[in-house]
């Protein structure tokens, strides 16, 4: 009776103690974001732009004709905030004016941002030298 | 006294076994860490050589040359001869700007102001200064054995001249040596020009006289199946190579580095046409 008593207590630990372990990863895991989320939503964001670039609708620096573009390109999961400046050049470089349009990103818990240098043209010269900061999160 | 010591190991080993458990648990993650950074930074490392390739491309389109290929086989190379200046300041500027405002880690090669090209898969280089327009082609079938005709036409503000043949080896339109050139000219009184069949085995060589016949533009066609044009006078040119099968048009040389110094560093051309 003592020795069965004695390994049903020990049963009874050893089950407790992977239980506890076994809860500890799942919520070690639960708290940990999946790395290659941020991979993805950097992959798309990148992609996004070079579409909006090489279709020329960055060099409209127009916010309709871009946010149209981006929105049915991105998933709808994904929420996005467009920051466009753009330069002038003569004997360096000035900042000609920004714009900035899309979802507010200060409250969005991981933001992945990514940058594009482009052009725009005038009668064959450049007209502006710009950069579209694209930031993406999960909505 | 054996009883409790079989408990004792059968405990440790029991924590051991969760020990390793949680090492190896946590090097997963650190792994799983490191290659999450190493993807981003080539991702962004490819997306930086894309947007400065482009960059090039546009500026190479508006102001150096314009290429475009015809029915997937002939290849037109177009350019105002008066933007040599400008395409230089321009490529220079936009140097300036991604190492500054847009991707800081890309590079462009100086050697990007001298316009060139480079047809593939036939290995064919176009390369553009101001004063010589040259087509130079590899000796073999598969380079210069491809090139079946060259078309050159001028549009200048200046008297519409004449052609002066100082070499001239023509065969028949028939003969496999034989390669069609045909040279058109379009002055301010005017249009003329000229279309032959020359020995691409030979060099044959036209000038362009104006009235006091001093030469304008001299067209050589050298061996193998080479072009070059010499001018002294701002112009729009166009020269369409006559081939088949272009697969990709790309720059001569590796213009755009990424460099993260020991970590990663790429290089890559500036495609003009491509499929």
């Amino acid at each position: 009776m003592g020795k069965g008593y004695v390994f049903t207590m020990d049963m009874v630990l050893s089950i407790v103690i992977l239980t506890v372990f076994l809860i500890s990863i799942s919520f070690f895991l639960s708290r940990v974001d999946d790395p290659y989320s941020n991979v993805v939503l950097q992959k798309e964001a990148d992609d996004a732009l070079i579409v909006l670039d090489k279709y020329g609708d960055l060099s409209t620096l127009n916010s309709t004709v871009i946010a149209n573009s981006l929105n049915s390109m991105l998933p709808r999961s994904v929420k996005w905030n467009m920051e466009l400046n753009y330069y002038n050049y003569s004997s360096g470089f000035t900042l000609a004016g920004n714009n900035t349009f899309g979802s507010a990103y200060q409250q969005a818990r991981e933001v992945v941002s990514v940058d594009r240098p482009f052009l725009t043209f005038e009668n064959q010269s450049i007209a502006n030298y710009c950069v579209a900061r694209l930031r993406v999160w999960s909505g | 006294m054996k009883k409790g010591m079989m408990f004792s190991i059968s405990i440790f080993i029991l924590l051991s076994s969760l020990l390793y458990l949680a090492i190896s648990f946590s090097n997963y993650m650190t792994s799983l860490k490191q290659s999450t950074t190493t993807l981003s930074t080539v991702e962004t490392m490819v997306a930086d050589a894309d947007a400065v390739e482009y960059g090039l491309k546009r500026i190479t389109e508006q102001n150096g040359l314009n290429t475009t290929v015809i029915s997937s086989s002939n290849v037109s190379f177009s350019q105002n001869t008066s933007y040599f200046t400008r395409y230089a300041e321009q490529i220079t500027s936009f140097s300036s700007f991604i190492s500054n405002y847009g991707a800081k880690n890309a590079s462009i090669k100086s050697s990007a102001v001298n316009v060139s090209a480079l047809i593939n898969p036939h290995n064919i280089t176009v390369s553009s200064v101001y004063g010589n327009f040259t087509v130079l082609a590899l000796a073999g079938e598969n380079s210069s054995g491809k090139i079946t005709s060259y078309e050159v036409a001028i549009k200048a503000a200046v008297s519409t001249p004449r052609f002066n043949w100082t070499d001239y080896y023509g065969l028949p339109s028939s003969d496999p040596s034989a390669i069609r050139v045909r040279v058109a000219f379009q002055g301010s009184n005017g249009t003329t020009y000229d279309e032959r069949y020359l020995d691409r085995a030979y060099t044959s060589r036209v000038q362009l006289l104006n009235q006091q016949n001093k030469s304008m533009v001299t067209i050589s066609m050298f061996v193998p199946s080479g072009l070059w044009l010499n001018y002294s006078l701002d112009m729009y040119l166009n020269v369409i190579v006559g081939l088949n099968n272009v697969t990709k048009i790309e720059s001569r040389e590796e213009l755009v580095t990424v460099d993260l110094g020991e970590k990663a560093k790429i290089k890559s051309k500036v495609i003009f046409v491509e499929g």
